[in-house]
């Protein structure tokens, strides 16, 4: 019983496995790259920061806006659920750069490094930085708090 | 197995297949000491076609405003899976395509591939090589980088040098007086939708024409063929030309593939319109021939001499009046090595040579 | 203040303007008949603050304005029984002034919110003293900062009092080495001529006078302005500490407060200098022959280990961040990462500014503190940098089996290519 591929298969064995392997190799990254990454869009446009709940009144947070960072801050009083409660800012302070915070006790955005006072409309109230925090908008959609350059 | 004649039998009476599978049969490539260069055509549109299922993919991340456009390239290169392999195949894709466009020009130049009865696909083909530098040019500025935002603002430039319409072609070209999103979006709109659809045309003209005529053999080779000093061989399209083709393509695949892994394409510093331009900026390699020509002589002259050139360029085979007798052209052939040696000396310097 | 101001000047100019040009005082000396120099009439006409207030030539120096000029007689208008009184030596212009601007009814009545402590301030000052004390006249009064008849508010940038010119104003005797002769400190030095021209180069200076910031002091702000004084040793932290307090309680729970108190050495002076106060950089601190630290500690003592290992810190910091940031560029612009490095190098770099503030507490414990948190961070964003180009190394692993099954499929078609050759008859076909 002669199992010897008659040469003329075998090339075309070869060649047709070969495509078929190539093609497989490049329609596996092309599937892929057309699924939508998890990480949101490109740009700094919208950023989900939080979810509705993970800030109580007079609170704040730091979170991730473009590759720079920003602070949403929870009104004192201020329902979770209404977004007009909500304030949110770049977190850089206009000083030196320092990432600044929020201090519940003065109700104020403070700046560690040089005590830099910001009002919670980015205004400077005491201290060295020159210039206000620049706003940005808040939305709230379904349990999740979107913020937006006010520019976008 | 009756269902495949079934089918077949079904597109026939539509399509007319049979006579399509009898062309297709029948069809040979003449095949003779430089029949490797028209594998050159069939390479370009195999690049072409990469170029646009490559840049289809990328359409799917890209967003086309200065605010956007450098973001979302890195996003295409950081978070989206293989969107590093997508973008870097087509930039070098893009850049061996028009390499590829001008060899295979050159090739069909000095064998004289023009001559009559090919002279539509000659004026077809010098007009898609404008396109394929109109591509690369408007596709350039895209990712919105320091050295294409310096690039481009050098490049139309040049505009002005157009006597009566320079001014109103400066702003029609950058979408305003200067260089700024209005440009970028504009030129993503000449990219993706105005010079597709041109030559999409151009290229069907391009490729009946070829269907039609058959690949034209040099006029050396028809002499030693009618004098009986050779034979006349070929082989047919379907299987041997076309395995021959699909070799070639595998081949640059692999070699766009590799490059695009060990050297992934740059993203450079994202546009700043403020910034001093540093010394040294030239437009994309396959300009700087012309750019680097426009430093020696004045600059009327230099734009009035490459119309004029390119003009000459593509109405060619009416001037060849021997090749289309079937003689040689010796002349032609020098002046073919002559623009292809000053496109290349020139490049050379412009890379070279002290900036001012 | 300004709005008010503002507001205040429209209203008044429309009735004042009548006013002015009936006044008799206005007609006669402005008159080229009667005065050669009728510079005191154009600077007040030009906008003085008290004009626009209503308040007139008879208003400081007494007379009738309504009579005089028609009949060609000054003595109808320049009229002692009208309270005229000829205009006070140097030595009493202070208590001219000060008969309104003291009095708190009367200047409530035109601008509420204007301070009228100026005249109490005055006399304890340095220039005060020596006029009303010892009856110097070389001293500076009123009208040799305010002017006398064209006298503009401090908001309004022409006047000589206006923030951008208080340097140069206080310079016109303090940079004069003729005008300052024979005055002498405390101590019994010489007082120097030289602040303006340092304080130019300073960082308050180039940031007030060139930048225009008004976060930065002029002289006014240091000193004070009516009772102006230079800082004693006790206070000169004080001072400084108004803009700079972290340093400032950072310097005074410092080991340094107690011992330069004794020595008698002027805080945040000693290191920064007064006038001539340039940007500070990290080579302050340390042992290398140009810093700070080792013109007092000796090699061998805790303050030369202090010194050296706050300096190593901050070294430390500066450089982890630095070379964070290359990893980080590179991985950027080879397209492998996405802004998360950056942002978590954020963080190491507000250690970095912080911990410049820190170092005025001279406690190794509390920079090294800082710094170490600072290093870790930086060098967490290194890694997590040089692991996205990693991720490049296995990019090319993944492309070495396409690359594989490329060449395959190559030589599948070259061996296929030479097969089909093989049954073609090259001479058929056209």
């Amino acid at each position: 019983m002669d199992e010897r591929i008659p040469r003329r298969d075998a090339i075309n064995y070869l060649l047709g496995a070969g495509l078929v392997a190539l093609g497989g190799a490049t329609l596996y990254p092309v599937i892929r790259y057309m699924i939508p990454p998890k990480a949101s869009g490109s740009g700094t446009a919208s950023v989900s920061a939080a979810k509705v709940g993970d800030l109580k009144p007079n609170e704040g947070l730091i979170f991730k806006f473009g590759d720079a960072p920003a602070i949403l801050v929870l009104r004192p009083g201020g329902d979770p659920h209404t977004a007009a409660d909500y304030v949110a800012m770049t977190a850089v302070c206009t000083h030196l750069n320092c990432t600044v915070q929020y201090r519940t006790d003065l109700k104020e955005i403070w700046c560690a490094c040089h005590n830099g006072h910001f009002d919670l409309q980015g205004r400077v109230l005491s201290g060295p930085p020159p210039a206000p925090l620049d706003l940005y908008r808040v939305a709230i959609k379904g349990d999740e708090i979107f913020v937006t350059s006010e520019k976008a | 197995m009756a269902e495949k004649k079934k089918l077949y039998q079904w597109f026939d009476e539509r399509v007319d297949l049979k006579n399509i599978e009898k062309f297709l049969e029948h069809k040979t490539v003449p095949y003779h000491e430089h029949s490797i260069w028209y594998y050159l055509g069939g390479m370009s549109l195999f690049l072409f076609v990469l170029q646009v299922l490559t840049g289809i993919l990328l359409l799917l991340y890209y967003k086309p405003t200065a605010e956007s456009a450098y973001e979302s390239v890195q996003y295409i290169m950081t978070e989206v899976p293989f969107g590093w392999l997508v973008r870097s195949i087509h930039s070098y894709a893009a850049n061996l395509f028009i390499g590829m466009v001008f060899v295979h020009m050159f090739s069909v130049f000095l064998m004289k591939a023009y001559r009559r009865p090919r002279e539509l696909t000659w004026i077809s083909g010098a007009l898609l090589l404008f396109l394929a530098m109109g591509f690369g040019f408007s596709g350039y500025l895209l990712p919105w980088n320091q050295l294409a935002y310096l690039a481009t603002n050098v490049g139309t430039n040049c505009a002005t040098m157009v006597p009566f319409i320079g001014e109103w072609l400066l702003e029609f070209l950058r979408g305003g007086k200067e260089v700024t999103g209005a440009t970028l979006t504009r030129f993503f709109g000449f990219h993706v939708a105005v010079l597709p659809g041109i030559t999409t045309l151009l290229l069907a003209i391009h490729l009946l024409f070829v269907q039609r005529l058959g690949m034209s053999v040099p006029v050396s080779i028809e002499r030693e063929i009618k004098q009986g000093k050779a034979k006349r061989l070929s082989i047919p399209f379907i299987p041997n030309y076309l395995y021959r083709d699909m070799l070639g393509w595998v081949l640059a695949m692999g070699v766009i593939v590799l490059f695009s892994s060990l050297f992934p394409w740059e993203l450079g510093d994202k546009a700043d319109i403020l910034k001093p331009a540093p010394p040294h900026i030239r437009p994309e390699w396959f300009f700087v021939f012309m750019y680097q020509t426009l430093k020696y002589v004045p600059k009327v002259i230099g734009v009035f001499g490459f119309a004029l050139a390119g003009l000459v360029w593509i109405l060619l085979p009416f001037f060849d009046k021997k090749s289309n007798r079937g003689e040689p052209n010796r002349l032609y052939t020098v002046i073919g090595v002559f623009v292809i040696a000053y496109i290349i000396i020139l490049t050379i310097i412009g890379y070279v040579a002290p900036g001012e | 203040m300004r709005k008010i101001t503002v507001i205040l000047l429209t209203i008044f100019t429309g009735a004042v303007g009548v006013q002015a040009k009936d006044s008799s005082c206005i007609s006669c000396h402005r008159s080229p008949d009667w005065f050669s120099d009728t510079s005191v009439v154009v600077a007040y006409l030009s906008g003085d603050t008290h004009l626009n207030f209503g308040i007139g030539c008879e208003d400081c120096h007494g007379g009738n304005p309504r009579i005089g000029f028609a009949e060609g007689d000054p003595s109808l208008a320049m009229d002692p029984a009208k309270g005229y009184k000829p205009a006070p030596d140097r030595n009493g212009i202070p208590a001219f002034c000060a008969r309104c601007h003291s009095d708190i009814e009367f200047m409530k009545r035109y601008n509420p919110r204007l301070p009228t402590d100026q005249m109490a301030l005055y006399k304890t000052s340095v220039h005060g003293k020596q006029l009303l004390e010892r009856g110097d006249p070389k001293v500076a009064v009123c009208t040799d900062c305010h002017g006398a008849h064209g006298i503009l508010s401090a908001a309004d940038s022409r006047s000589k009092v206006n923030y951008k010119n208080v340097p140069q104003t206080c310079a016109k005797c303090h940079s004069d080495p003729v005008h300052m002769a024979g005055y002498k400190t405390e101590s019994g030095k010489a007082i120097p001529v030289d602040q303006y021209e340092e304080y130019v180069l300073s960082v308050h200076g180039k940031l007030a006078l060139e930048k225009g910031d008004q976060s930065a002091p002029v002289c006014n702000d240091c000193h004070g302005s009516h009772g102006a004084t230079p800082p004693n040793i006790a206070s000169v932290s004080a001072s400084c500490g108004e803009c700079h307090p972290s340093n400032r309680d950072f310097f005074n729970a410092s080991p340094h407060a107690a011992p330069w108190k004794d020595l008698g050495y002027a805080d945040c002076e000693q290191c920064h200098g007064s006038h001539l106060i340039a940007p500070a950089t990290d080579k302050m601190v340390g042992v290398d022959k140009d810093a700070l630290c080792v013109q007092c500690h000796d090699p061998g003592t805790g303050g030369y280990q202090a010194a050296a290992t706050i300096r190593a810190g901050i070294d430390s910091l500066r450089a982890a961040i630095a070379g964070a940031e290359e990893v980080v560029h590179q991985a950027e612009t080879k397209g492998v990462e996405g802004g998360e490095a950056r942002f978590d190098l954020g963080a190491a770099k507000d250690n970095l500014v912080r911990v410049r503030a820190v170092v005025h507490t001279f406690d190794p414990a509390q920079v090294t503190e800082i710094t170490s948190a600072g290093v870790k961070t930086a060098e967490a964003v290194r890694l997590t940098a040089e692991e996205s180009l990693g991720d490049l190394r296995a990019r090319q692993i993944g492309l070495g089996v396409s690359l594989i099954l490329i060449i395959i499929v190559a030589f599948a078609l070259w061996r296929k290519i030479k097969q089909v050759d093989r049954r073609t008859d090259f001479t058929a076909g056209a």
